[in-house]
């Protein structure tokens, strides 16, 4: 009995750590089996990358790879850790396991987090073969091409000739399913703070989406700082809270990813235009640093296929162009 | 008057004891771990026995049956710990005051005056337990234990974690302090010595098993059972059977006239049985042990297996040493039928 | 400098340090007499909020008391009041958050006391209530200030259940230990160690009351025998 008792605790205490399980940091396996092409597929096999290759920051769309059917010439294994923001754990898992499931010898390690983290952590000496940043200010502050306004401290990390705008996300106005202060539209949050009478959600200025949403407010001429000493806003640490806050009523809305919602399973009732706040344009480069460039052009040209770029918009995002 | 008759299972064996006590000192005399201090929270209220009654003066304060289980604050039990369980952060006037169950608040200081000063207290009033000695934290306990009003008081070995000096002192302190108490007092011991001296009456604890109370007297003449027997000093035990000419002892081959009618299946031999000279009986001296004022003598009798072993308690000084042979005559009086 | 997080950390940690005391003194005293399995189980589960990450347990007590769930709902239409997103929504928080250290503290004490005393009292005429608050409360009174200083002090670091029951308006459910998370992620250092400092100070105020009291009434002796 005392056993059995045990044993019941101990899953009751693994049951509450594996809930908790954050998900910002996942790795996969390397997968050893030699799967069958899938038809939908045009993989490209790896090709070989110059650097003078896509200097520009706007999207390419040299997506033109062999259709070779043939498996990898190089038979090497090779590890690629992308960092990338958290807003594509998902996506990319996906992506990654079908990439791997395709070139054997290729394993893809993930790390997701907040861009101003893995920013962070490149810049303390990180391995990092590709970086995915959920806005252009972080991959800025590691671009030595970039001036001392956008890369204050000088940083040279990223290789810019590799630099590339792959993916576009959506600032999303989400409310509960309730909606109990019936907001449907930005201009009608607008109305609601002006009069006082609406909670709203939102990141902190750390957190990109933050940002977005400060310039929201700026668009339509609010004062956030008033706003805030009115009571109106509450800031939470990270996006989760929000979509907790929101889900839950606690708040009457929030602002948030479009692919933050999607995850969420929140209700989208409105989504920002470029003049509100921009364009949130998701950045990726090759680091300077990294063992393995030839192999993180691969993966990247891969996750510009439109294959790829179907799984990225199934989520919320669009391709950037 | 208090009656009590409870069982309670207690691991491998069953408590059940059944007795009264008028007023005067009942002892509860028994090994150690027989069951002694579960008999008395038993009685106090602190444990509750698995089937019985106990009745005080009149109040029923347990009854299974009947479902009545008196909480310990109505039943006006005094219960003495052997540590004494003085509250550490009150002190002597405050844990005396404490237990004064009615009266205003000043008349509850007069009281608790009255009884410091009945218990040669005076000037230790603001002591903590910590401070006083023994004799001081004993008469602490039991002016506190009298100050709420009891009709009956029990004491839970109150002497055996004592030795020496301060034993004696304290047991004439108790003896004098309860001779004014009216009601029933049960003292628990394993000390026969100390029950002897301190209560008319004794019921012997055996197995869990508590008989009625006997007169002390009664128990040192003649115990009724092999474990009574024991606790009064007989060490020598033999079965023995009835035939016509009184009672013989196979292992000692031994005929004892004059025994009594009832059935008996043990003989007890205690030391004043044996007289060490001029008997029919030959024994070897096996060992001689001198205390302080006796010599304890091991005989072996002549032909009896190993096991037949008689203790005899000599003066100090006997002359008597390992390998003598002596012819002992036992005194059919002094022997216990059991 | 905006003292608002001050006055709410400290009147948010002192209410629950309050209602924690006699939480956990009332679970302490009446789970120790329990048998040993029912106390074995409940063991855990009143200590699970220590071992579960603070954000887990905000986010669970917003699923029970947020305005669309049973208990939020109900608040909400007879009182007209939501029950998270307030400055005292904190409080449900930080209580769940600091009572398994007031719990396991003062049980750890009780389970020292000696039970002769309380039966002494007992056979006395001492009613039960008299005798846990003037003989067993004095005697295990450095437990249940140990436990009592470490719920405050743990209530006054309390973040992540806050952040995300009570959420972070400033001057409204603004906390010290929010308020230096969203100052650090923001990059205003030099406020935030500011607010670092308070808070320190606070704590070696309390503990310094603590040590004072303690010197004045020194722990008196235990064993009232032989």
């Amino acid at each position: 009995m005392k056993k059995l008792l045990a044993i019941l605790l101990t899953l009751m205490l693994l049951l509450g750590l594996a809930a908790c399980a954050s998900k910002t940091e996942q790795t996969t396996a390397a997968e050893t089996e030699q799967t069958a092409e899938e038809d939908k597929q045009d993989t490209a096999a790896e090709s070989e990358t110059s650097k003078e290759a896509d200097t520009s920051k706007e999207s390419d769309t040299s997506k033109e790879a062999d259709t070779s059917k043939e498996a990898e010439t190089d038979a090497e294994p090779v590890t690629l850790t992308v960092f990338a923001a958290a807003s594509m754990t998902e996506t990319l898992t996906e992506l990654g396991e079908k990439y791997m499931k395709e070139n054997p010898n290729v394993t893809v390690v993930f790390t997701f987090d907040s861009s101003g983290t893995l920013k962070t952590q490149i810049e303390e000496g990180a391995e990092c073969d590709l970086f995915i940043s959920a806005a252009q200010k972080q991959m800025n502050q590691l671009d030595a091409t970039c001036d001392a306004e956008k890369n204050p401290d000088g940083l040279d990390f990223i290789d810019a000739a590799t630099r590339v705008d792959i993916l576009e996300n959506k600032v999303a106005l989400v409310v509960p399913d309730t909606n109990p202060k019936n907001i449907n539209s930005f201009d009608d949050l607008k109305s609601a703070l002006e009069s006082g009478s609406v909670l709203m959600a939102m990141g902190n200025a750390d957190v990109p989406v933050g940002q977005y949403t400060q310039k929201i407010l700026t668009y339509f001429g609010l004062d956030e700082t008033a706003l805030a000493n009115a009571g109106l806003i509450s800031y939470g640490s990270n996006v989760k809270e929000v979509t907790s806050q929101v889900s839950e009523a606690a708040v009457d809305c929030g602002v948030i990813y479009a692919t933050d919602a999607f995850s969420a399973n929140l209700k989208v009732v409105d989504t920002a235009t470029k003049d509100m706040c921009g364009q949130v344009i998701y950045p990726a480069a090759i680091l300077k640093a990294s063992k393995n460039a030839e192999a993180a052009q691969a993966f990247l040209d891969y996750l510009r296929t439109p294959d790829s770029m179907a799984v990225f918009e199934a989520v919320g995002f669009t391709a950037v162009g | 008057m208090l009656k009590v008759d409870i069982e309670k299972r207690l691991g491998a064996f069953q408590l059940r004891a059944k007795f009264t006590a008028e007023s005067g000192r009942l002892a509860l005399l028994g090994a150690s771990g027989c069951g002694k201090s579960v008999t008395l929270r038993c009685i106090a209220g602190i444990l509750m026995p698995d089937r019985g009654t106990v009745e005080l003066d009149g109040v029923t304060l347990f009854d299974s049956e009947r479902r009545i289980h008196l909480p310990p604050q109505k039943r006006q039990v005094g219960y003495l710990f052997q540590q004494y369980a003085l509250f550490p952060n009150m002190t002597v006037e405050k844990n005396i005051r404490c237990a004064i169950r009615t009266g205003s608040a000043r008349e509850k200081d007069e009281q608790a005056a009255e009884k410091i000063r009945a218990f040669r207290l005076t000037g230790l009033e603001k002591k903590l337990p910590a401070q006083l000695s023994g004799g001081e934290q004993q008469r602490v306990a039991l002016a506190r234990i009298l100050a709420s009003e009891p009709r009956a008081i029990l004491l839970d070995e109150p002497l055996s974690a004592l030795d020496g000096f301060l034993r004696w002192e304290l047991e004439q302190e108790l003896s004098e302090l309860l001779s004014d108490f009216g009601g029933p007092v049960v003292w628990v011991s394993h000390d026969l010595d100390e029950c002897c001296r301190n209560c008319a009456r004794v019921s012997v604890m055996e197995n869990g098993k508590a008989g009625e109370p006997v007169a002390m007297d009664a128990l040192l003449k003649s115990p009724a059972t092999v474990g009574a027997a024991r606790l009064t000093g007989c060490r020598s035990f033999f079965p023995a059977e009835r035939c016509r000419e009184g009672a013989r002892i196979p292992a000692l081959g031994l005929l004892l006239p004059d025994a009594p009618q009832r059935s008996f299946t043990t003989v007890g031999i205690p030391s004043d049985a044996i007289g060490m000279t001029g008997g029919s009986l030959a024994c070897t001296v096996r060992s001689v042990t001198r205390g302080r004022l006796s010599a304890s003598v091991l005989l072996l009798p002549d032909g009896g297996g190993t096991d037949a072993m008689l203790c005899a308690e000599l003066p100090r000084d006997a002359a008597i040493a390992p390998g003598d042979t002596v012819r002992i005559a036992i005194r059919p009086g002094q022997v216990l039928y059991l | 400098m905006d003292w608002y997080p001050l006055l709410n950390s400290l009147r948010i940690a002192a209410i629950s340090t309050f209602v924690i005391f006699f939480a956990g003194l009332f679970f302490a005293y009446y789970i120790a007499k329990l048998p040993r399995l029912v106390k074995g189980v409940l063991d855990v589960v009143l200590t699970l909020p220590l071992v579960l990450p603070p954000t887990v347990v905000g986010y669970l007590l917003l699923r029970l008391l947020g305005p669309k769930r049973p208990v939020g709902a109900w608040f909400l239409s007879v009182f007209g009041v939501k029950l998270v997103m307030n400055w005292w929504s904190a409080i449900f928080a930080t209580a769940v958050v600091i009572f398994p250290l007031m719990y396991r503290t003062v049980r750890g004490a009780f389970e020292s006391f000696d039970e002769t005393l309380a039966c002494a009292g007992q056979t006395l005429g001492l009613s039960n209530r008299y005798i846990f608050w003037h003989i067993r409360m004095p005697y295990c009174r450095q437990g249940v200030l140990a436990g009592t200083v470490l719920a405050f002090a743990r209530a006054l670091g309390e973040y992540g259940a806050t952040s995300m029951i009570a959420g972070y308006t400033p001057g409204r459910t603004a906390t010290i230990s929010t308020t230096v998370y969203q100052l650090w992620r923001t990059d205003n250092d030099a406020l935030a160690f500011r607010w670092v400092l308070v808070n320190i100070a606070i704590s070696a105020v309390v503990l310094l009351a603590v040590n004072m009291l303690e010197r004045k009434n020194p722990a008196r002796g235990r064993k009232g025998g032989a």
